[in-house]
C-alpha cells in the first residue's frame, strides 16, 4: 500500500513540481528585488564597465582598452555575455553604456538593470538545478532547492556584492546533470563552454578530462579512439569560436595575459580561508619563536597580497611560494581522486569530484578569492541529501563558508542582513535535514522505513555533534569579538585582527571538508 | 515534548502520517508551531531588513520632509526637554512643526529611541541644530529603532496569538499554522509602512494582537491592559474599542457578579491610563494641552485620497460643500455607530472568541469607512482582524490585502518605494498561494458557501425555472415544441410569448452586428501597428502619455480589438469564469433588458415588480464580479490587455500617423453601446 501511495505521489508530485521549483525562485527573486539597493562593491562598476566596453568598440579592442582601470579580464563567452546584455542596457539608458559618461554611473537605471539581469540570469542556475533533480523524490528535490536556489552565499556574492555565479554555476550544474545521465558529450560540452565564460572553473578540468577518457572513450581502442576524437573536436570547436577571432587578429598573447595576471600575491587582500592562511600564520609563529631564541630574522618587506616584486620573499622562514608550486600541490591533491576516476568512472561520483577538485583548488590555488568557496559548496548540494554523513558534513561546512564572505558586506547597513541570511539557511537547513533524516520513532514507523533503507547509512537521526556545537559557539564568539568586543577594547589597534581570526577559525573547517571529501572518496567503491 | 506527541499520535494512525510525510511543508513545519515561528520570524525579519534599506517618507525633501522627520524630531524634542514641555508650544518646541500629536506613550517610546539615538549618533536628536538631519547612521539608526520595536512587540504578540488560537495542533493543521504565521508576519502593508514609509504601527499594532490573544485565552485583565498601552500608543488603536468592550462586556454580564467584573476590568484599564498619564496628571490644563493635540477635529473629514465611504462618495455628493464640519462630525459619528451595533450587540448578547474575532474586523472597517479624518494608513487597523481570521475568510482576507495594497499606492509612490511595493505584493500573493495548499481551496467558508451557492445555485434556479421557458420559446421559432413540461413551476404566463423576439433585441442584434462590423472597417492595417522602424524609447513620461493618447485615437479599434482579444484568451482558458459569465448577462438580457413590459418576473411563484428585479440583479452582479474569481479575471485580463496597449502606444512613435478624416469622437467602435441603449431603454422607459 505504501509503495502504491508512494507511486501515485510521484506522479501527482512530477505536474506541481515545476510550479514548485518556480515558487522557490520567485520568492528568492523578491528578496533579491528588495536587496536593490543594498551595497554594491567595485565589481558592479567592474561588469558595468564590461558592458561599456563590449557595446561600444568593437570585438579586437575589447581586451585592449584601458579607459577604466576595471578591464575585461574574463574569456571571451562573457565579453559576449555582457555584449548581449548590453543591447538591453543601451535601450534602457545609453548612459550605462556610454565609455566615458558612463564611469562610476550610479542612477537608478543602471542599478536596477544589473541587479535585474543578474537575477533573470539565475534562470540558468535554476534550469541546471531543475535538470540534476527532476528524477529524485519531491522531498530530496527540495531540500535541494533549498540548498541552491536560496543559497545565502549566493545573496551575498551575487545580489548583494554583485557578480554573475549564479549564472556560471548554473552551467556546470547542467554539465554534471548531463554526466549524471551518462550523455558524456553534451556534460563535456558545457564544461568548455562554461570554461570560456570563466576560466577559474578550469580547476576541475583534470577531473573532466581523466573522467571523459575513461567513461566516454573507454571499450576497445579503436572505438575509444574515434570517441576521443570527437570529444576533442567539439571541445576544440568550443574554444575555436570563443578564442578563434582573437587568434585571427593575432591578440591571443593580449588575451591571456588579461585571462591570468600572475602579477597577483598568493593571497587576497582579505585571506580566502584557506591552507595558505596556516602557512603564513606559521611563518609568523617560528619567526616570533625564532627571534626569541635570540636569531637574527628579517621582517619581510613585501606583502602576501602584494604579489612577485623582484626577489624578496614575503616570508621570513619558510621557503617562498611560487604560482608553479601552488599548482603542483593543487594536482597532488586532486591525484587520489583522479585516481579513483581512472580505476572506476562511474556517472553517481562526478559531482563528488567536481566539487572534490574545487575544494582543492580553493584550498592551494593562487590567490584564491573567498567567494570561490561557492564553486565546491553549491555542486555539494546536490550530494548532501544522498547520506546522513553527507548532510552533517555539509551542514557545517555551508554554515561556515557563509560566514566567511561575511567581510564582504562591510558595511553596518547590511549587517542585519547577512546575519539573518546565514541564520536562516542554518536553522532552514536544520529543520529539512531532520525532516530528511528523521530520529529513531520515526524510522520505526513501516511506510517512512521504505524510503529510508534506500541509503542505508542513514541510520539514526540528524544530530548535531558537541564538537560542531562546540565549534559553532566559537563562530559565534568569533563574530561577537569581532564586531563588538574588538573596537572595544582595543579600539583601532591591529584592525585586520578581526578578519584574520575570521579567515583562520573558518579554515579549519574547509581544511577538515577538504580531509572528509578526500577519505569519501578514497572509501566509496 | 515534540517526540513524545510524535509517537502518540503514531498509534492513531498511520495513514494521516503518510498524508503529512507527503505534505509539501512537512520539512518546514515537523519541529512544531515555536521553530516554524522562528523560521517564519526570520525570514520576515530579512524582509524587513531589506525593506528598510529603500528610501523613507520626505526623504531629502526640506523643509518639512515627511514622517521619518517626525518620528526623528519627536526623540529630540523628548530627549531634550523636561516631560512636562512635550506637549506645550513653547521657544524650544514648535508645536507647528511636527509636534507631538499621539499620546504619551509613543512620547516615552520616542525618549527610549532617542536615547539610544543620541548614544550612538549625539548629532542626529541635538535639539535645534539636527532639524532635517539625514545622514547614512542616522537612517540606518532609526531602521534598527523599528526593527527593534517590530522584533520585540510585534513578533512575539504574534507567536503568543497563534499559540493561544490554535492551541496544541493536530499534525496534519501544521502547515496552515505555519501559513498563517506567514501571513501575519508577511503583511506587506504593514512592512512597507513601518519599515518603507517609516511609522511604529508594529507596537501599538503588536499590542492590540496581545490583547486579542488575551481575550482568546481568557486573560481579561491582561487584554484590558495591553489594549490600554496600544490606545495610549496610537489613538487610531480606538478603532477596536466597540468590539473589546462590548466582548468583555458581553463576557462580565455572564459572570456570577456582573457588576464586580466590570468594575475590576474598569479599574485595571483606569489604572493603566492613570500609569500612562501620570506625568501629565497634576493639573487639568495639562491633560487638556496633551488632549487637543490628539484631537484632529480641526481637520477636513478626510484627506488626500482614502479609500473610504467620505472620501469616495464625495465624487458624487460634495460632504465637504453641502455640511458644516460639526455636521459632518455627527453625521460620520452616527454613521460609524449605526455600522458597528450589529457585532456589538451580537458580542454582548452571546460573546465567542470567534465572534469576538468577526467583531474587531467589524468595528475597525466600520471606524475606517466612516468615521472622521482617516487617513490612508488607517488601513492597516481593520486589515490586522483580517489577517487574524486570513485561516477562515482566506478570499476576503485576499482580496482586502489588494486592494490596500492598491489604496496605499500613491502614498507608496511619493515616497519612492514602488520597488519594494511591487516584491512584497508579490511575495504576499506567493506565499498566500504557496504550492501543493489543500486548505485555500478546501476550507474557504466564504467562497464554498455563498460563493458556491450563489454563483451555482442562483444561475441554476433562475435557469430551472426561466430557461425552460425561453428554450420552450426558442424552439417554438425553429420547430415544434418537444420538450415536456414540468408540473411543479412553471407558472402561468411565462411560456406562452417568445421573450426573444422582443423588437428591442431584434434592434439591438441588429445595431450590433452592423455597428460591430463598420467599427471593425476602421481599423488600421495590423502591419502599420508592428512597424519595426517607428519604435522608439519614449524621452520622459509625459511624451510617453502623449504617444499614448495620440496613438490611442488612431489605433482606437486595434487596441479595443487586442483588449477584447486579452478578454477573450482569459476567459477561454477559465471556462467556469466564462460560464459564470454567461450565465450573468443571460440572467440581465431575458430578466430585465428584454423582458416584454406587460409580463411580470414570476419566480417561485411569487412576483417580482421591476425594481426589486433590479436590485436583485444589481446585487448578483455585484456580487459575481466582486467577490468571485470572475471579477480578478476580468480584471487581471483588462490590466494585461490595457498594458500591452500602452506599451505598445508609448514605444510607438505616432509622427507618421494622421487622422485620415476627421471622425466625430463619438461614432467609433464603442458607438453601438449608446445607441443599443438608447433602444434599449426605449421599452423600459416606456413599461416604467
Amino acid at each position: 500500500m505504501g509503495k502504491q501511495k508512494i507511486s501515485s505521489k510521484g506522479v501527482q508530485n512530477s505536474c506541481c513540481t515545476i510550479a514548485t521549483l518556480w515558487w522557490f525562485y520567485l520568492v528568492a527573486a523578491c528578496i533579491k528585488v528588495l536587496l536593490f539597493p543594498s551595497y554594491r562593491s567595485t565589481d558592479f562598476e567592474v561588469h558595468r564597465n564590461w558592458l561599456a566596453v563590449t557595446h561600444s568598440l568593437p570585438l579586437s579592442q575589447w581586451y585592449f582598452d584601458e579607459t577604466s582601470p576595471w578591464t575585461l579580464d574574463y574569456p571571451p563567452f562573457f565579453a559576449h555575455f555582457e555584449h548581449f546584455l548590453s543591447m538591453f542596457a543601451h535601450f534602457i539608458d545609453p548612459k550605462i553604456v556610454h565609455l566615458q559618461e558612463g564611469l562610476n554611473y550610479s542612477a537608478n537605471t543602471v542599478v536596477y538593470f544589473q541587479r535585474g539581469s543578474v537575477i533573470v540570469s539565475d534562470l540558468c542556475l535554476l534550469y541546471g538545478v531543475y535538470r540534476l533533480t527532476r528524477n529524485l523524490d519531491s522531498r530530496k528535490q527540495k531540500l535541494i532547492w533549498l540548498l541552491t536556489i536560496w543559497s545565502p552565499m549566493l545573496f551575498i556574492v551575487d545580489h548583494v556584492h554583485f557578480q554573475y555565479n549564479g549564472f556560471l554555476i548554473g552551467i556546470l550544474l547542467i554539465s554534471l546533470s548531463y554526466l549524471e545521465e551518462g550523455r558524456d558529450l553534451l556534460g563535456g560540452f558545457f564544461f568548455a563552454v562554461l570554461l570560456c565564460f570563466k576560466h577559474l572553473f578550469a580547476v576541475a578540468a583534470p577531473v573532466y578530462f581523466v573522467y571523459l577518457l575513461r567513461h566516454y572513450c573507454g571499450g576497445g581502442i579503436g572505438r575509444g579512439f574515434i570517441r576521443l576524437l570527437i570529444m576533442g573536436g567539439m571541445v576544440a570547436a568550443v574554444f575555436a569560436v570563443a578564442f578563434g577571432p582573437f587568434f585571427h587578429l593575432g591578440q591571443i598573447q593580449q588575451v591571456i595575459r588579461r585571462l591570468f595576471p600572475f602579477g597577483r600575491g598568493l593571497c587576497h587582500a582579505y585571506w580566502a580561508p584557506n591552507f595558505w592562511v596556516f602557512y603564513i600564520m606559521s611563518d609568523k609563529g617560528l619567526a616570533f619563536v625564532l627571534r626569541r631564541l635570540g636569531l637574527n630574522v628579517q621582517t619581510p618587506t613585501a606583502t602576501f597580497t602584494a604579489g612577485l616584486v623582484g626577489d624578496s620573499s614575503p616570508f621570513s622562514v619558510l621557503p617562498q611560494v611560487t604560482p608553479l608550486m601552488t599548482f603542483m600541490m593543487v594536482l597532488l591533491a586532486l591525484s587520489p581522486c583522479l585516481l579513483k576516476a581512472w580505476k572506476n568512472p562511474q556517472p553517481q561520483m562526478i559531482s563528488r569530484w567536481v566539487a572534490y577538485a574545487y575544494t582543492c583548488g580553493f584550498l592551494f590555488g593562487w590567490h584564491v578569492h573567498e567567494k570561490a568557496s561557492l564553486h565546491f559548496v553549491i555542486p555539494l548540494a546536490i550530494v548532501a541529501v544522498q547520506t546522513l554523513e553527507d548532510a552533517k558534513h555539509y551542514f557545517l561546512l555551508s554554515i561556515v563558508s557563509c560566514y566567511s564572505l561575511f567581510p564582504l558586506l562591510f558595511e553596518a547597513q547590511e549587517y542585519p542582513i547577512k546575519v539573518l541570511l546565514l541564520l536562516l539557511h542554518s536553522i532552514l537547513m536544520w529543520s529539512a535535514f531532520s525532516a530528511q533524516f528523521p530520529d529513531g520513532a520515526e524510522t520505526a514507523r513501516p511506510h517512512t522505513e521504505k524510503k529510508v533503507d534506500r541509503h542505508e547509512s542513514s541510520k539514526g537521526s540528524f544530530v548535531i555533534g558537541w564538537i560542531e556545537k562546540l565549534y559553532l559557539v566559537g563562530l559565534v564568539t568569533v563574530e561577537i569579538w569581532g564586531q563588538f568586543l574588538h573596537p572595544l577594547v582595543l579600539g583601532d589597534k591591529l584592525a585586520f585582527a578581526p578578519l584574520m581570526l575570521i579567515s583562520i577559525y573558518c579554515a579549519f573547517v574547509i581544511m577538515y571538508s577538504w580531509i572528509w571529501q578526500l577519505t569519501s572518496i578514497v572509501k566509496s567503491r | 515534548m515534540v517526540k513524545g506527541k510524535k509517537t502518540s499520535s503514531d498509534t492513531v494512525s498511520v495513514v494521516d502520517g503518510d498524508g503529512e510525510q507527503s505534505c509539501c511543508w512537512w520539512w518546514l513545519v515537523h519541529k512544531g508551531t515555536t521553530t516554524t515561528f522562528l523560521i517564519v520570524g526570520l525570514f520576515a525579519l530579512l524582509v524587513r531588513a531589506a525593506v528598510s534599506l529603500h528610501p523613507y517618507s520626505g526623504f531629502a525633501n526640506p523643509p518639512k520632509f515627511g514622517d521619518y522627520e517626525a518620528q526623528r524630531h519627536w526623540m529630540e524634542i523628548t530627549i531634550n526637554l523636561p516631560i512636562q514641555e512635550w506637549y506645550r508650544n513653547s521657544t524650544n518646541n514648535d508645536l507647528s512643526y511636527w509636534g507631538l500629536d499621539y499620546p504619551p506613550l509613543t512620547a516615552y517610546q520616542s525618549f527610549i529611541h532617542g536615547l539610544f539615538l543620541r548614544f550612538c549618533h549625539p548629532a542626529s536628536v541635538s535639539l535645534f541644530t539636527s532639524r532635517g538631519h539625514e545622514s547614512y547612521p542616522g537612517k540606518l539608526l532609526m531602521r534598527w529603532t523599528v526593527l527593534s520595536s517590530d522584533l520585540l512587540i510585534f513578533f512575539p504578540a504574534v507567536l503568543y496569538f497563534v499559540i493561544v488560537h490554535y492551541g496544541q495542533p493536530s499534525r496534519s493543521r501544521k502547515s496552515d499554522i505555519g501559513w498563517h504565521i506567514a501571513m501575519l508576519l508577511l503583511n506587506p502593508c504593514l512592512i512597507l509602512i513601518d519599515h518603507g514609509h517609516f511609522q511604529y504601527n508594529c507596537i501599538s499594532l503588536g499590542f492590540t494582537i496581545g490583547a486579542v490573544a488575551s481575550v482568546l485565552s481568557g486573560m481579561d485583565v491582561a487584554a484590558c491592559v495591553l489594549y490600554c498601552l496600544a490606545l495610549n500608543h496610537k489613538q487610531m488603536s480606538a478603532y477596536f474599542a466597540p468590539a473589546f468592550f462590548s466582548h468583555l462586556l458581553g463576557k462580565s454580564l455572564r459572570h456570577k457578579h456582573p457588576l464586580l467584573e466590570v468594575s475590576k476590568l474598569g479599574f485595571y484599564v483606569l489604572g493603566t491610563f492613570a500609569a500612562v498619564w501620570w506625568p501629565y496628571l497634576y493639573s487639568k490644563d495639562s491633560v487638556l494641552e496633551v488632549l487637543s493635540r490628539l484631537a484632529p477635529f480641526e481637520r477636513g473629514i478626510f484627506e488626500d485620497y482614502v479609500a473610504n465611504f467620505w472620501c469616495a462618495s464625495s465624487i458624487i455628493i460634495k460632504w465637504k460643500r453641502l455640511f458644516t464640519s460639526e455636521s459632518l462630525r455627527l453625521l460620520s459619528f452616527i454613521a460609524t455607530v449605526i455600522t458597528c451595533l450589529p457585532s456589538m450587540i451580537q458580542q454582548i448578547k452571546s460573546p465567542s472568541n470567534r465572534g469576538f474575532l468577526y467583531g474587531l474586523l467589524n468595528c475597525s472597517f466600520a471606524f475606517y469607512m466612516f468615521s472622521f479624518q482617516v487617513h490612508e494608513k488607517s488601513i492597516l487597523l481593520p486589515l490586522l482582524p483580517a489577517s487574524l481570521l486570513a485561516m477562515e475568510e482566506p478570499f476576503i482576507f485576499r482580496w482586502f490585502m489588494q486592494f490596500a495594497m492598491l489604496s496605499m499606492f500613491p502614498l507608496i509612490c511619493r515616497d519612492g518605494l514602488v520597488v519594494p511595493y511591487l516584491a512584497l505584493l508579490a511575495l504576499f500573493i506567493l506565499i498566500f498561494d504557496a504550492p501543493d495548499q489543500q486548505r485555500v481551496k478546501e476550507s474557504n467558508y466564504f467562497y464554498n458557501y455563498l460563493g458556491a451557492t450563489t454563483s451555482l445555485q442562483l444561475p441554476r434556479a433562475y435557469s430551472q425555472s426561466h430557461a425552460r421557458a425561453f428554450g420552450d420559446s426558442r424552439t417554438t421559432m425553429s420547430a415544434p415544441p418537444t420538450l415536456p413540461q414540468s408540473t411543479n413551476t412553471a407558472p402561468a404566463g411565462a411560456a406562452s410569448q417568445p421573450p426573444i423576439a422582443t423588437p428591442a433585441f431584434r434592434a439591438f442584434i441588429s445595431r450590433l452586428s452592423s455597428s460591430l462590423r463598420q467599427g471593425f472597417s476602421q481599423r488600421r492595417p495590423w502591419t502599420e501597428l508592428a512597424d519595426r522602424s517607428s519604435f522608439s524609447k519614449p524621452e520622459s513620461l509625459t511624451e510617453a502619455y502623449s504617444r499614448i493618447r495620440k496613438n490611442f485615437n488612431y489605433f482606437r479599434v486595434n487596441y479595443v480589438t487586442l483588449i477584447v482579444f486579452a478578454l477573450a484568451v482569459s476567459l477561454i482558458t477559465h471556462p467556469f469564469s466564462l460560464l459564470v459569465l454567461l450565465g450573468l448577462l443571460a440572467s440581465w438580457c431575458f430578466l430585465y433588458f428584454f423582458r416584454p413590459a406587460d409580463q411580470p418576473v414570476i419566480l417561485f411563484g411569487r412576483t417580482f415588480a421591476d425594481r426589486e428585479t433590479l436590485g436583485l440583479l444589481t446585487v448578483l452582479t455585484i456580487f459575481v464580479v466582486f467577490l468571485t474569481s470572475v471579477g480578478s479575471l476580468l480584471i487581471s485580463a483588462m490590466m494585461v490587455g490595457i498594458a500591452i496597449v500602452c506599451a505598445h502606444g508609448a514605444f510607438r512613435m505616432p509622427e507618421d500617423l494622421f487622422l485620415d478624416e476627421q471622425e466625430p469622437g463619438s461614432a467609433g467602435f464603442l458607438s453601438f453601446l449608446g445607441g443599443a441603449a438608447a433602444s434599449a431603454a426605449a421599452p423600459v422607459v416606456s413599461r416604467v
